[in-house]
C-alpha cells in the first residue's frame, strides 16, 4: 500500500523521499494495513497571523488541503480487507499562539477554525476519521465536548504514537512526570482529571514567557540530511543513529516494557519539526526506532539544497516499512 | 449573568482553578423550531412565518395553533427576523464580533453546541446565542451565516 499512497501523494504534489527505514523487526507487518502520519500543522486565526508578528505560518494550506481530500480517496477506495488511517499526531491547532494568555471559555479553537474551513472540513470529513492527537500547542481542547474524542497517545502493534512533548518533560523535569508517564505508556489507565491536570501544568510552565514570534521549535531550519527519489525506494535511507528524543523514547519504550510487558520497537512523534528516523541496533537483536514525520510549518534544509524549503512532511507505515515524505507544489 | 436562560450550559468565570466548560445542548423536537433540518438563511417569507408561530408559542411546537403563549412575539421578534432575511447582515462576523444582533444577544458566543442527532461533532463549530428565552444555533459556510435553530432555553433558576 507504500506504492498506492506515494501514487496520491504524486497526485497532488512533488515527492522527495526524507527516509525509509524497512524491518521486520518493527513488528507491523500487515501488508494491507496503511497508516498515514501527518505532523504539526499549527494554524491561527488569519487576524492573529496578521497582527501577532509570527514569522512562521502554517506551510501550503492549500496543498495540505488536497492531500487531504486525495487521502480521502484512497481511504474510500480501500478494498473491504484493506485500510488506511489517517493519524494527526498533535498541534493542529495553535492556541497557544492564537492566545498567549489562555482563557479556558475563550473560543480560540472555533476561530481559528473558522479562518480554515476547507482544510479544516477536510481533516474532520467523517469519511476520513481522521485520529487526532493532543500537542503541547493545542492540550487545552480536551476539556472541550467537540475534542472529546482526541487522544494522547496510540497503540499500534510494536509502535506507540505520541505528539512528543513528553520528552521535552523527560529531559527537563523527570522527577514531576511520573504519573504523567504512567497514564502515557500503560493501555490500561485511562487519563484521570489529576494526571491530565498535571500535564497541562507542565505545558503551561513549558509555553511561560515564550511569544513564538520568531520560531515555535526550530530557530535554524531543521537539518534533514540528503533527500531522495522517489522512483526506487531502499530498505534504508538517511536512517540516523542518534538525535534529539531519542535516548528520551528509548527509555520509556524500556520502562513501557519493564512495567506494562509492551513491546515497543518504535515511537512516532512530531513537536520538534524536523523529520528523521533514528534507529538504534545491535549484533543481540535489540532494535529501536524513532520516526520523527516532521511539520507542515518552519523550515527544514537538505544537503545539496541551495536555499531552506517550507516543511511540508508526512510519514506512513506499512509492512514493516516506515517512509517519509518532503512534498511542495507541483 | 442572571439574565441568562440556558440549555445544558454552564457558564464559568472562575480564578485559577479551571471552570465547567460552556456549552449548548439541542433540545427535544417538541422544544425545536424545526424537527429535522435547521432553516436555511437567509429567511424566507415562509420560514419567517414559521418561526414566528413556533416563537408565539412559547418554543413549544404542541401549542402551536391553539394557544399565544407570547402574544408580543412579533414585536420582539420581527425586527430580528428581519435583519435574518437580509444577506447583507448574514456574515459570520455580524454574529461574533460586529454588534448586529447586540440588542437580542448581549451576551457571549457559544461554539460548543451538542447535538445527539448527528454522527459527529461539527468540523465548524457553530455560533449559539441566547436572547434569554431561546438558544439561537447558528451554523455557518465559507465565513456567512448558512442556518438556523431556534431552541426553547432550560432556566438555570427558578424565580421564587
Amino acid at each position: 500500500m507504500h506504492d498506492r499512497l506515494l501514487e496520491t501523494l504524486q497526485s497532488v504534489a512533488q515527492v522527495r523521499l526524507v527516509a525509509a527505514l524497512r524491518d521486520d523487526r518493527i513488528g507491523f507487518a500487515g501488508p494491507k494495513d496503511l497508516r498515514i502520519f501527518i505532523p504539526d500543522i499549527h494554524l491561527i486565526s488569519e487576524k492573529r497571523q496578521r497582527e501577532g508578528g509570527f514569522l512562521y505560518s502554517t506551510n501550503y494550506p492549500d496543498l495540505l488541503t488536497r492531500l487531504v481530500l486525495a487521502l480521502t480517496r484512497l481511504k474510500t477506495e480501500c478494498a473491504e480487507d484493506e485500510s488506511a488511517l489517517v493519524y494527526q499526531i498533535g498541534d493542529f491547532l495553535d492556541l497557544w499562539r492564537e492566545s498567549p494568555g489562555l482563557d479556558d471559555q475563550l473560543d480560540a479553537a472555533a476561530g481559528i477554525k473558522d479562518d480554515h474551513e476547507d482544510l479544516v472540513t477536510a481533516l474532520l470529513d467523517r469519511r476520513l476519521k481522521t485520529r487526532f492527537l493532543l500537542g503541547n500547542h493545542d492540550f487545552d481542547l480536551y476539556r472541550w465536548p467537540a475534542y472529546g474524542a482526541w487522544e494522547r497517545r496510540y497503540y499500534l502493534p510494536g509502535v506507540l504514537m505520541l505528539h512528543g512533548d513528553l520528552f521535552d518533560w523527560v529531559e527537563a523535569l523527570p522527577d514531576q512526570i511520573q504519573d504523567v508517564v504512567v497514564f502515557l505508556l500503560s493501555p490500561n489507565v485511562p487519563p484521570n482529571d489529576y494526571a491530565l491536570g498535571q500535564m497541562k501544568s507542565l505545558i503551561r510552565r513549558t509555553h511561560a514567557g515564550r511569544n513564538y514570534r520568531a520560531f515555535i521549535g526550530n530557530p535554524r531550519p531543521a537539518a534533514l540530511g540528503a533527500l531522495g527519489t522517489v522512483d526506487a525506494i531502499p530498505e534504508r535511507w538517511n536512517v540516523q543513529s542518534q538525535g534529539k528524543f531519542f535516548d528520551s523514547a528509548a527509555r520509556c519504550a524500556a520502562q513501557g516494557k519493564a512495567d506494562y510487558g509492551l513491546d515497543l520497537k518504535a515511537v512516532v512523534i512530531g513537536h520538534t519539526h524536523q523529520a528523521r528516523i533514528v534507529v538504534r541496533e545491535n549484533a543481540a537483536g535489540d532494535f529501536f526506532a524513532l520516526v520523527d514525520c516532521g511539520a507542515w510549518i518552519e523550515e527544514c534544509m537538505a544537503d545539496g539544497d541551495s536555499a531552506p524549503s517550507p516543511n511540508a512532511q508526512i510519514a506512513a507505515l506499512c509492512a514493516n516499512e516506515f517512509r517519509i515524505y518532503q512534498l511542495a507544489p507541483r | 449573568m442572571s439574565r441568562l436562560t440556558t440549555a445544558a450550559l454552564a457558564l464559568l468565570l472562575s480564578g485559577c482553578a479551571p471552570g465547567p466548560v460552556a456549552y449548548v445542548a439541542v433540545r427535544e423536537a417538541r422544544f425545536r423550531s424545526e424537527v429535522k433540518a435547521a432553516v436555511p438563511l437567509p429567511l424566507t417569507s415562509d420560514s419567517r412565518e414559521r418561526l414566528l408561530k413556533f416563537l408565539r408559542a412559547g418554543g413549544d411546537t404542541d401549542r402551536i395553533g391553539s394557544e399565544d403563549v407570547e402574544p408580543d412575539a412579533a414585536k420582539r421578534y420581527l425586527p430580528l427576523l428581519d435583519l435574518l432575511s437580509d444577506p447583507a447582515n448574514l456574515a459570520l462576523e455580524n454574529l461574533t464580533e460586529k454588534g448586529t444582533f447586540q440588542r437580542w444577544f448581549p451576551g457571549r458566543r457559544i461554539r460548543q453546541v451538542i447535538d445527539a442527532r448527528e454522527e459527529s461533532p461539527p468540523a465548524l463549530d457553530p455560533v449559539a446565542v441566547t436572547d434569554g428565552k431561546y438558544w439561537w444555533i447558528f451554523t455557518h459556510h465559507q465565513k456567512k451565516l448558512s442556518t438556523l435553530l431556534v431552541v426553547k432555553a432550560i432556566p438555570r433558576q427558578i424565580r421564587r
